[in-house]
């Protein structure tokens, strides 16, 4: 070779070899960019999805650490109950959820692990998500009733979001009105995006009121329902009765529970299915719920392993048994009696299921796997809703027929008992006290009825009743009583995060009590 | 040129033979093993043109004139010795070998640099260190020889490496790791694939001088490890083989025996149900013993009877006066968990075959190498089956080509080996009660036995402590697998130009090409009976990862000197290019036992893969000037493009400066004749980082995008979710760094170094915090600033030389952190009992501050400190409320130690040698997390510390440790935190060379045989300790580091 031709190589290798800009742009292959996903309907039908999946994904989604006690929506109900009086945790077993059962939460606000980070985050990435599809949902190619459809379900999300944060951070509507709320945001996060002020409660409720009246609005024109996660009408009137219960708006709460019930081929659940496990979207009662498909199962994580205590999960040496008040309250002739272990009859084993009032009530499908499914509304909820706002309203004998229909079938004695109850709509029993009139009946057969279902503290708080786990013969490990209806202990504080980040919030005047 | 001398030597003693002169004969021997030496020049001092050289037998025969006074003996590797003749007529001579010769060529970024013309700072340590560890992966031998280089211990885990941080911490929330160089190209394989027994050197870059060339990866300094080439000569055949035995470095953390865990364990729940259920004292010594209609008694919270493990039943086992065992109990049974997990059979064998060889255009180096490495735990090991092949040739006057290509087959069996899992036995025999069995026993405490006589694990059905699990049988019935292929090539062309060609002359081209590939795979295996996969009747899950990457580079030099001016220019265009492919699959539901892949397994729980790409582009240039080996000057630049960014701040511009000065090469340090050498050094210079992670520790190569996940498949609907807000201006971590130091060799035998640095890490990536009611925490921004600064010393002393000779060695390095930019002036990054604040170093320690214990009720006691708007302190007081502890958490240190480092002995005598390595390092503090948590009476059946029985009883005690209330929470306060101070033991290494005599017997040409101890103690403040865990200063339940003793024996033929 000679030298010039050495040059020229030497030369041409730089300049080859000296790559295009282009080279460098680089996207991973298994996240998508948000362009894509609004091009078209059927593209943000897996935004939609996502937000679903989000009610149980693994809990590094929401927080740093303690994963595996926030699952997602499961995890809160879980907690909601542990942190009322129906539920005991026996033992601490691997921890999880005891912090909650304990009281040993709210405070901790500056651990991205715990309750107060882990709740706030979440409500707000689902809030943030549905913004996001309500901001571009209209631009997208593709049927207008589907559309419409994701629109309404987005909607909705939005405001179970909120519904729930505003009854996490801040006590209950009633006597709360101009408390300051939460932070309400309507318009998609972008780098640029100021953190808003805490407004008032009633503010958070007006939103949340409009965004369930939109996606009724919107669901009179959209496609059907196409999977039972999804939010359809029924479950938006559901919702709607939720808020309209806790707000003591009687006649929304009435109304909306039942156009819920309307959907057809709704029907309460069979005695068998009463007994089944609760862990099927099958389940011809159930409004809406998680199919769990196995793939996506959650395992030791899961609200399965936190329940079931004969899986093998964590609750096999934390069981989760009725308060023992609660199911002396139940007939011996209810069929939910057997949601419980039978304290006579139990061996009382260290581990297991075997154990005093351990519950029964939710049970996987099959042994051997964690692939069963989770509720988060069913009919029996909304006779509930209904009957309370009936009573409230005095319409007594439509309260009775109502708690007929529902109670019935599950114990024959039911009507023969009603009968010696007196109507009456001022509520006397906290935890343990005596049913002295109809209010009483129905707030005693809705903490049965929707036992472990997610519902206690909440109702804790809007009936303003307190409680006292530290009544004669209690089987809590934890005899903690809160008398004051207006006790800031079940409301978490809000996170350090949202001061660092946020101008318009100063923990000197908006941080809770 | 040998031919050439004894040509020259002849015709000079044909020209002089007319003068007086005299014959002189002799032999050249080495000093260490007394073998000949061949090919010594030996000339005459003055006349240097009569000399000679010496034979294969190492000897020689001159005539020298009459007024001849001295010989002068050069070779290369060899110290020159300059002999007086003293009219003798035969002058033998043992040579020393030149310590100082591997120190004069240094490695350095794209090409050697001499070490007194280097304006950088770097250290290389020579294999011979290296070879004496007996580590499995070489980033074991960094620890303690290199000054400013922080290390972990590396944990036990055979196979496994060690982190090192040089000098101090560069990043926040990007790495804080080396860049790893091998044979010249950054290596993206895994460290232990090297056999290190295959490493002539290894070179840590430290400053901006010596790394900046490595731009955009060098901000965390560079470790550039050179592999071993062959040589010019007769094939040499070399064997070695090495046996060891591993132990525990670190011992067990003191725990309670069964005795006082039952008294601690009884009183604790006896607390609980007067504290929780209100019963009074006398009522709960009772209803503790006894139970009641809804409580149970505090054996049946353990489990029952059959946990008892004394022959008194549990009603009575307790004086409820004392609220001790009583005197008459016996235990019927004692396991011990550790022991059980412990192998016999704990050896570690390697065998190194390597043959060296060329002739004058090509040479060669073929190594294989076996390491079969058990580690201390039962199933665990580390084989590697190791080959290179070294291939150099000169194929044209004005070509070279070479390749160096190494192929590795790791296996690994490893643990669980962090975290509170109870298949992770450092955590579960540490955690369990001692009155837990490990094999079922009959009501006497003998052992139950299955149908075949085998001791059949006790599952703890009942067990409340990990129950139905046992972490023994977990051992065997699981599996935890990691197989690698490792395959590395380096390929070169250097093209040399004709020296004839006027224009071309000293330029020389040089295109490398080098890649990583790295195929694996990881089995993680559940048996379907007990443990963790008995839920699901067995789980799977399999990984695939493959590792591709590669780095091409075409570099341009030239090298001109005039006069006292040289001048070498250095002009390259590198590109770098890394995929990464990941594929996991899992299933559950085993069909038989034995069948641990997918394909035994029913049920398809998971499957999912994805793929990374990262590219980096850059032109590099460097210029260094030398007037007359006094003056050096040395400049370098470089730019690169990294795919991490968004494409308008994709490239960074790095650049470095340096000088030196050898001041004992100046005409007035002539009268200073002990000062054998002085430099003064300078440089400054900026790096960059962007080697951006997630939160788990991964790479982050999309840094800059807003994604929706598309994990979020919903049942059989596809589902996505938004991840992740765009950020368009992310761009390089930069690191501007300063070093100054002094360089000097006192008479020639005492070498002392001193730096000084000071390095600023600026645009630290942090999250710019937005607030978290908008749905983000906050996005990726370029915003902080931390600065490290301190010094580094380096002696070593050449005590005595001779028949016996005595190196000492010395090290002392200290780092001062200081955080001095984040977001806001306030901004406070909490993670933990961590705390990342500005004034404060790293990873500060951030937790309540404890005030005791109350002498009246037995409860911890917290100092809180009320502060007004500027911070300061405008009210103290104390609390027993954790939860205004916790809003009032203090800064209580941080790991990093005042100092650092270590000191090094090395002796030799005859055939004898022996080195001694002490580490040490003293100041800073432990998060002490382990501990404490054996201070927890949370769960019923979790040990005790016995520090416990220290624990507030009546009122009146005073002392550290509350009274214990089972079910309760025992928070972290700072009197977690411990003295991180230690020394340790790091290695001995005693060998002998047999005599010549033997060896030419056995028709060798050496054997060496040795013995050595690597972590042989460790000397703590808190035993169980260990102090290098990590760089944060926390603990965890980790695979200890182990203590190994091993025997060998090196052969060359």
């Amino acid at each position: 070779m000679n030298m010039k031709r050495l040059i020229y190589l030497i030369i041409a290798i730089f300049t080859i070899i000296s790559c295009s800009e282009d080279t460098l742009e680089t996207n991973p292959t298994n996240k998508a960019s948000g362009p894509v996903v609004f091009e078209t309907v059927e593209n943000a039908y897996t935004a939609l999805n996502g937000m679903y999946r989000a009610f149980y994904v693994y809990g590094e989604e929401w927080v740093d650490y303690y994963e595996a006690e926030n699952s997602g929506v499961a995890a809160l109900q879980l907690a909601a109950d542990l942190m009322g009086d129906d539920m005991v945790k026996n033992e601490p077993g691997s921890a999880w959820f005891w912090y909650d059962y304990r009281y040993w939460v709210r405070s901790e606000i500056n651990s991205t692990g715990d309750r107060p980070y882990a709740w706030w985050n979440m409500h707000y990435k689902f809030g943030n998500n549905a913004n996001y599809l309500i901001a571009n949902i209209d631009n997208v190619s593709g049927n207008e009733q589907e559309k419409n459809s994701i629109k309404a379900q987005a909607y909705a999300l939005r405001a179970y979001a909120y519904f729930n944060l505003i009854r996490l951070y801040q006590r209950t509507y009633i006597g709360h009105e101009n408390d300051p709320g939460v932070p309400v945001y309507t318009q998609p996060t972008n780098n640029q995006t100021e953190g808003k002020g805490r407004g008032t409660v009633e503010e958070v409720y007006t939103q949340i009121n409009n965004d369930l009246d939109s996606a009724l609005i919107l669901f009179e024109n959209a496609t059907p329902q196409k999977h039972i996660s999804h939010i359809d009408k029924y479950v938006a009137h559901g919702l709607k009765a939720r808020v309209a219960l806790t707000q003591q708006n009687w006649t929304d709460a009435a109304t909306h529970a039942a156009a819920a019930r309307e959907k057809s081929g709704l029907t309460l659940m069979s005695t068998d299915d009463l007994l089944a496990g609760f862990n099927t979207v099958a389940n011809n009662e159930w409004m809406w719920g998680s199919e769990v498909v196995e793939e996506q199962s959650l395992s030791w994580p899961s609200f399965w392993s936190h329940m079931d205590a004969s899986t093998g999960g964590y609750a096999n040496s934390s069981r989760h048994c009725a308060s023992r008040w609660l199911y002396e309250q139940i007939s011996t002739s209810d069929i939910r009696k057997n949601w419980f272990v039978d304290p006579a009859t139990s061996a009382n084993e260290s581990t297991g299921p075997d154990y005093s009032y351990n519950q029964l009530k939710f049970r996987v499908k099959q042994q051997g796997s964690w692939a069963s499914d989770l509720l988060y509304m069913r009919m029996a909820e909304m006779y509930l809703i209904e009957a309370e706002a009936q009573c409230m309203l005095e319409n007594y004998p439509e309260a009775r027929d109502l708690l007929i229909d529902l109670l019935e079938y599950k114990d024959p004695n039911i009507s023969t008992t009603l009968s010696t109850i007196p109507n009456g709509n001022t509520l006397n029993i906290n935890t343990a006290g005596p049913v002295n009139n109809l209010l009483d009946f129905v707030i005693l057969q809705r903490r049965i009825e929707l036992w472990g279902e997610g519902h206690r503290v909440f109702d804790i708080q809007r009936l303003k009743t307190g409680f006292d786990r530290d009544y004669t013969g209690s089987n809590h490990s934890d005899k903690l009583t809160i008398s004051d209806p207006e006790s800031w202990q079940w409301i978490m504080m809000i996170p350090q995060k949202e001061f660092d980040g946020n101008v318009n919030m100063d923990p000197a005047s908006d941080q809770n009590p | 040129m040998k031919k050439m001398t004894i040509f020259l030597a002849f015709l000079l003693f044909v020209s002089f033979q007319a003068a007086a002169q005299m014959q002189i004969t002799g032999r050249v021997t080495s000093v260490i093993n007394g073998e000949p030496i061949p090919g010594v020049s030996v000339v005459v001092q003055g006349q240097e043109t009569i000399g000679t050289a010496t034979d294969f037998e190492g000897k020689y025969s001159l005539t020298v004139p009459q007024s001849a006074e001295n010989l002068i003996f050069t070779s290369v590797g060899m110290k020159q010795t300059i002999v007086p003749i003293n009219g003798r007529s035969t002058i033998d001579l043992a040579m020393e070998e030149e310590i100082l010769e591997m120190d004069e060529v240094i490695v350095v970024a794209y090409g050697t640099s001499k070490k007194e013309s280097f304006t950088g700072s770097a250290t290389m340590i020579d294999n011979k260190s290296i070879e004496s560890r007996n580590v499995s992966s070489a980033t074991k031998a960094l620890e303690g020889v290199v000054p400013g280089v922080q290390t972990t211990s590396g944990g036990g885990q055979p196979g496994s490496d060690l982190n090192i941080r040089i000098r101090g911490f560069g990043s926040i929330n990007a790495s804080n790791e080396p860049l790893y160089v091998v044979d010249g190209v950054p290596f993206d394989g895994n460290i232990n694939s090297i056999n290190p027994n295959d490493i002539e050197s290894m070179s840590v870059l430290k400053d901006a001088s010596a790394s900046a060339l490595y731009g955009a990866r060098g901000a965390n300094g560079v470790v550039i490890i050179t592999t071993k080439k062959g040589s010019e000569g007769e094939p040499e055949i070399n064997f070695k083989a090495t046996f060891g035995s591993s132990s525990r470095a670190v011992p067990e953390y003191e725990t309670v025996d069964e005795r006082t865990y039952m008294e601690l364990f009884f009183e604790s729940y006896k607390n609980s149900l007067i504290v929780d259920n209100g019963l009074t004292q006398g009522d709960a010594i009772d209803v503790a013993l006894n139970g009641d209609a809804t409580t149970q008694s505090f054996m049946e919270v353990l489990g029952g009877e059959v946990y008892n493990p004394f022959n008194v039943s549990s009603e009575s086992l307790i004086d409820p006066n004392t609220g001790k065992v009583v005197n008459n109990a016996t235990l019927k049974y004692h396991d011990d968990w550790f022991e059980e997990a412990t192998r016999s059979d704990n050896l570690r064998q390697e065998y190194q075959l390597s043959i060296v060889g060329g002739n004058e255009r090509s040479n060669y180096l073929l190594s294989l190498g076996y390491l079969d490495d058990k580690g201390l735990i039962a199933n665990s090991l580390f084989d590697r089956y190791s080959a290179r092949l070294n291939l150099n040739s000169e194929v044209k006057e004005w070509m070279k080509v070479g390749m160096n290509t190494n192929y590795a087959l790791t296996k690994q069996n490893y643990l669980t080996d962090s975290g509170t899992s109870y298949n992770n036995i450092w955590y579960s025999t540490l955690s369990v009660a001692p009155i837990y069995p490990v094999y079922q026993r009959n009501e006497d405490g003998s052992f139950v036995f299955d149908s075949e006589g085998n001791k059949i694990y006790d599952w703890g059905e009942t067990r409340p402590y990990a129950n139905n699990f046992n972490t023994i049988a977990t051992l065997y019935d699981d599996k935890r697998s990691y197989n690698a292929d490792n395959l590395s090539s380096r390929f070169f062309v250097d093209l040399d130009t004709d020296k004839d060609l006027a224009v071309l002359k000293d330029l020389k081209f040089t295109i490398n090409f080098g890649f990583d590939y790295r195929g694996s795979d990881r089995l993680i295996y559940n048996n379907p009976f007990h443990g963790d996969g008995s839920s699901v009747h067995g789980r799977g899950y399999k990984y695939n990862y493959r590792t591709l990457s590669y780095t091409f580079n075409q570099l341009l030099n030239y090298n001109k000197s005039i006069g006292d001016h040289t001048f070498d220019l250095l002009a390259g265009h590198e590109y770098y290019d890394y995929k990464y492919n990941y594929f996991y699959g899992a299933k559950q539901n085993y069909l038989f036992e034995g069948l641990t892949e997918l394909a035994g397994a029913a049920t398809t729980t998971g499957a999912n893969s994805y793929e990374n790409t990262y590219k980096v582009e850059s032109y590099l240039s460097r210029f260094n000037y030398d007037f007359a080996d006094r003056y050096y000057l040395s400049l370098s630049w470089r730019t690169d493009g990294s795919s991490r960014f968004h494409k308008d701040y994709r490239w960074g511009q790095f650049w470095s400066a340096g000088a030196s000065w050898r001041i004992s090469e100046e005409s007035f340090m002539d009268s200073f004749d002990w000062l054998t050498n002085a430099t003064i050094k300078a440089s400054y210079g900026s790096q960059g980082n962007d080697n951006i992670l997630n939160d788990d520790g991964s790479s982050n190569y999309y840094v800059w995008q807003s994604f929706y996940s598309s994990e979020y498949p919903n049942a059989n609907y596809g589902g996505v979710w938004l991840e992740s807000l765009e950020n368009k201006t992310v761009e390089w971590e930069k690191n501007k760094n300063f070093n100054i130091g002094l360089e000097t060799i006192f008479f020639n035998r005492i070498n002392l170094s001193a730096e000084y640095f000071q390095k600023t890490t600026s645009d630290l990536l942090l999250f710019r915090p937005l607030a978290t009611s908008s749905g983000f925490n906050g996005y990726w921004d370029n915003i902080g600033e931390m600065v490290n600064k301190g010094m580094d010393f380096d002696l070593s002393a050449r005590i005595f030389e001779g028949d016996f000779n005595w190196t000492l060695g010395g090290q002392l390095s200290f780092v001062r952190n200081e955080v001095t930019k984040l977001v806001t002036e306030g901004q406070e990054l909490v993670s933990g009992s961590f705390i990342i604040k500005i004034g404060e170093p790293i990873n500060s320690f951030y937790l309540p501050t404890s005030a005791g214990v109350d002498p009246i009720t037995g409860e911890q006691l917290y100092l809180v400190k009320e502060r007004d708007e500027e911070g300061n302190i405008v009210d103290e007081r104390i609390t027993n409320s954790y939860d205004e502890a916790a809003a009032n958490k203090e800064v209580h240190g941080s790991r990093i130690p005042d100092f650092y480092g270590s000191i090094s002995n090395n002796f030799s005598y005859k055939g004898f040698d022996l080195s001694i390595l002490l580490t040490y390092s003293v100041g800073g503090l432990v998060y002490e997390n382990v501990y404490t948590s054996l201070f927890s009476t949370r769960n019923a059946g979790d040990n005790f510390h016995v520090d416990v029985t220290r624990r507030w009883q009546e009122p009146g005690d005073v002392t550290d440790v509350p009274r214990l209330v089972h079910g309760q929470v025992n928070y972290a306060t700072n009197d977690a935190l411990v003295d991180a101070s230690y020394l340790s033991i790091k290695n001995i290494t005693f060998g002998y060379n047999l005599p010549k005599n033997i060896v030419e017997k056995a028709k060798l040409k050496s054997c060496r045989i040795f013995v050595s101890g690597d972590n042989l103690a460790l000397f703590t403040k808190l035993k169980g300790m260990d102090p290098q865990y990590n760089f944060s200063g926390s603990q965890n339940y980790n695979y200890v580091p182990l203590k190994t003793i091993s025997a060998g024996i090196d052969v060359k033929f």
